[in-house]
């Protein structure tokens, strides 16, 4: 880049002085006293652009999934839902006693299909110590949403929810989302986005340990 | 499909890198056929970003839901016109078009440039490249267009496009105008960029760039009028700008660029604020980037929080980068880029510009202080607010009426020094035409001061503007001998940026009287009826006459039918509805709207629920907002139109030759 330069005229630090002073004189305290106002100058602008970097950084760090957590630590919303393959209705506070995993999905959802293997396999590793998976489509078309069903498998209870009304007292914005619910029947976790084998495993095993370390919690 | 998309993304990506390190090395090493290769490299490029998104539309054309983002955006049922638009509708298919858009501006320049070459044009090709880098890394690394679902596990159908994006064809519109406006930003920054780091310290990147951040301008101002447009037609809340931070990060390149295209004529004429000039456009550029990162790195509006994670650090780093390299650059030149001229009196042009380009950075200031403020908030005390229209409102209505006084003022005044008695001569009738306005609205009984003020100083800039036009083409009659009607081509020809300002000026006047009187006149009302009631409203009496219901393959209609009576007699008929999309629980209003060259009467549905809520407006006078617009666009696109000729100076410059330029 300096290298262009070389031709066209005399090198940077060489052009400075004849440029600096073109009549070739200038008081030497206004050169100090302009000196030191350009650093003025450059540290204002880069301290602007630091608290500015910093700002949005900060922005950045918020942990997106603590956005819509007004539920962690409440109660978590009833509901009673007609299964997908249409034999019957599911209530959830029958399930009370039992760790919930709340999974909102759909038929369109590209990180529904990622996070599904994990969890079938949390499904097959926990089904018989008092933990159940909940599936509920999210604006997904009820054909679609069948489809989906047999497409990918599970035998974990899969519902229906037409009207919305489960998915939005659970705030649901987007699929996947899902809500680790305790013994206690309160929301104890939240998920934004796919879950994965570990954070299943880890969610489930520390509500069941917390379930029996206070037993006799509210029925 | 998915293949040949990421497979021409990746030779783009290959294409820019070669283009960035060529032009590098040409300038370095001061080899002409290295340089050349980097320029014809943008036409390959260009190509390959053009298959890249042909893949795409390809591929959601042919319902192909292997691809995620196709599963998402568009579904069998939707009209192919929407199809089309899903290329852009979300996050990741619109950088698959930022990247054709910056691809072609790159082949745009490469084209322009063909045969004389400013010596800027290598190092601002590679400016351009490396932009072109970054955002093809984008697509290549954390958001992946073409990115398919695991184990060909497609679905058997997509989601369709959010509701709201498929309710209005202006959807059609309003994004890429945006994008050609943000993207053009590009260019003057690369030149600018380039002199800098050529230490040429001459303003020949001005002149080399002055049409392309005029036409970048003119872009992000017909972008912003159709998101106006997009707004008042859609989302039905009966306004049309809601000071939201995705408008105002759009607003915010706006302004800077605005004071830019009007503080470079002081550096061209005067020599003067060189430094400035520099800022604006980096600040401009940086905004650009700087409205991208907040809109689609989830910062503030946290529209999703999918695997948008490492997203939002690129954009952050890229930003730093924009903000450090070119402010930095600037500081190492800024001794060096001394001022020539000096202002020669308060009564001149330049004073009127500068006081331009104060209000404009200080509106600037103001908005993207309100923009981030409810991150310093959260950031200090862990609290989320929001910052309503009426901060930005309050804090810019005194700047706005600033810059309409000097708005019209400026054009009065001649450059470098006015003799009192030519602006007394040249003010009489336009400050007349304004106190007039002024007098007669506070006589009838408008007590809103400052739509009093905005609209005499409207007045006064409209009168002011018209009358520079008349005067500049009577007295190129009079120079030319021809009678006054005959001269308008040749007297606009002569001095196209001229007639063009003043033009955009008239432009600004109307959508300035528009804004003002539909902001403070509208009226509106939210009634409940049973088919067949009646409600009065601003003088017309509105009768709910029922229910009707469309089903269309992608949605049902529900249509509420409003005749609007006057004196008895029917005088119009609205229908606003409710589309209920299969996607989506919430239902999508769509408003109707009875445009009228004073009034709009504008009517949204809310509900059925025993009959329908409806809410209605009068707005007077937006019908005004747009078609000033269309004359600031008509100013713009005067201004930036190619002359078939080099057009002579016929003013005397300075002459100011660049100073290391001259070997």
């Amino acid at each position: 880049m300096k290298g262009s330069n070389e031709s066209a005229g005399p090198s940077i630090s060489g052009e400075d002085r004849s440029e600096h002073h073109p009549s070739g004189f200038e008081p030497a305290g206004s050169a100090r006293r302009r000196r030191r106002s350009r650093w003025v100058v450059v540290g204002a602008v880069v301290a602007a652009i630091s608290v500015l970097t910093s700002l949005l950084a900060f922005g950045l760090s918020r942990d997106p999934n603590l956005i819509g957590s007004a539920l962690i630590g409440r109660p978590a919303p009833n509901f009673t839902l007609r299964t997908l393959d249409g034999s019957g209705t599911v209530r959830l506070s029958s399930f009370r006693g039992q760790v919930i995993v709340l999974n909102f999905w759909a038929s369109w959802c590209a990180d529904c299909r990622v996070e599904h293997p994990a969890l079938a396999d949390a499904w097959e590793r926990y089904r018989d110590q008092g933990v159940v998976i909940l599936g509920i489509p999210f604006e997904d078309p009820l054909p679609n949403s069948r489809a989906y069903a047999r497409e990918v498998g599970g035998d974990w209870p899969l519902l229906t929810d037409p009207d919305s009304k489960a998915s939005f007292s659970y705030g649901v914005y987007g699929v996947p989302e899902t809500f680790f619910i305790g013994r206690d029947g309160r929301v104890a976790y939240k998920q934004v986005g796919a879950v994965t084998y570990e954070l299943l495993t880890d969610q489930i095993t520390r509500l069941l340990s917390a379930g029996t370390a206070a037993p006799g919690g509210t029925p | 499909m998915s293949r040949l998309g990421v497979f021409a993304l990746v030779l783009a990506l290959g294409l820019a890198l070669y283009g960035l390190v060529a032009s590098v090395m040409g300038v370095r090493r001061r080899n002409a056929l290295l340089v050349e290769s980097a320029r014809t490299s943008a036409f390959s490029l260009l190509a390959v970003v053009v298959a890249a998104n042909g893949a795409m539309l390809a591929a959601i054309l042919s319902n192909d839901f292997s691809i995620k983002y196709v599963a998402e955006n568009s579904s069998r049922a939707t009209p192919t016109f929407f199809k089309v638009l899903s290329l852009w509708s979300a996050d990741e298919g619109s950088l698959l078009l930022w990247n054709l858009i910056l691809a072609g501006f790159i082949a745009a320049v490469a084209f322009r440039f063909r045969k004389r070459r400013p010596e800027t044009f290598p190092l601002a090709m590679a400016v351009m490249y490396a932009v072109s880098v970054f955002y093809l890394v984008l697509v290549l690394g954390p958001t992946r267009p073409f990115a398919t679902f695991a184990g060909g596990l497609a679905p058997a159908d997509g989601r369709g496009p959010l509701p709201l994006l498929q309710n209005h064809p202006l959807m059609a519109a309003h994004p890429p105008f945006l994008y050609l406006g943000f993207i053009g930003m590009t260019v003057p920054f690369a030149f600018a960029m380039a002199a800098l780091m050529q230490g040429t310290l001459s303003d020949r990147w001005i002149r080399l760039t002055r049409r392309w951040s005029l036409a970048a301008w003119l872009f992000l101002t017909v972008g912003l009028v159709l998101g106006a447009l997009w707004s008042y037609g859609v989302l039905g809340w009966g306004g049309y700008w809601a000071w939201d931070p995705v408008e105002n990060v759009a607003l915010l390149p706006w302004l800077v660029t605005t004071a830019f295209l009007h503080s470079v004529m002081i550096q061209e004429r005067r020599g003067m604020l060189k430094v400035w000039n520099l800022s604006l456009i980096v600040g401009a550029f940086a905004l650009t980037t700087f409205g991208t990162f907040l809109t689609r790195g989830s910062i503030l509006s946290s529209v999703h929080a999918f695997a948008k994670s490492a997203v939002g650090p690129m954009y952050l780093g890229f930003l730093v980068l924009v903000l450090l390299g070119g402010f930095g650059m600037i500081a190492a030149q800024a001794w060096r880029l001394r001022s020539e001229g000096r202002l020669d009196s308060p009564l001149s042009r330049e004073s009127a510009f500068m006081g331009n380009n104060l209000a404009l950075v200080g509106i600037t200031l103001i908005v993207f202080l309100g923009t981030i403020f409810p991150l310093v908030v959260e950031a200090l005390t862990n609290r989320q607010v929001t910052v309503g229209g009426p901060y930005f409102k309050e804090s810019t209505i005194p700047l706005f009426l600033l810059l309409l006084f000097l708005m019209g003022v400026g054009p009065l005044l001649p450059w470098r020094r006015a003799s009192p008695q030519q602006v007394r001569r040249r003010i009489t009738v336009p400050a007349a035409a304004g106190a007039l306005t002024m007098t007669g609205l506070a006589l009838s009984g408008i007590r809103d001061l400052a739509a009093v003020a905005g609209l005499g100083l409207a007045a006064f800039v409209g009168v002011a503007n018209v009358q520079e036009l008349v005067r500049g083409v009577r007295s190129f009659a009079r120079a030319t001998g021809r009678p006054s009607h005959e001269s308008l081509p040749g007297a606009v020809a002569r001095n196209r940026r001229l007639y063009g300002g003043l033009v955009a000026h008239v432009g600004v006047a109307i959508a300035a009287v528009a804004i003002i009187v539909s902001s403070a006149f509208a009226h509106q009302i939210e009634v409940t009826l049973r088919p067949g009631q009646r409600a009065p409203f601003g003088g017309f009496v509105l009768r709910y006459d029922g229910e009707r219901v469309v089903r269309q393959p992608q949605r049902t209609v529900f249509i509420a039918d409003v005749t609007v009576l006057r004196d008895g007699r029917p005088v119009g008929l609205v229908h606003p509805s409710l589309n209920k999309y299969p996607s989506s629980v919430d239902p999508i209003g769509t408003p109707s709207i009875e445009y009228g060259a004073f009034r709009d009467f504008y009517s949204t549905v809310l509900g059925f629920d025993g009959g329908a809520t409806f809410r209605f407006f009068l707005n007077p006078g937006v019908m005004w907002l747009w078609a000033g617009g269309a004359v600031i666009a008509m100013g713009g696109l005067l201004a930036a139109w190619p002359a078939r000729r080099r057009p002579m100076i016929v003013e005397p410059t300075p002459d100011r030759r660049e100073l290391a330029g001259v070997g």
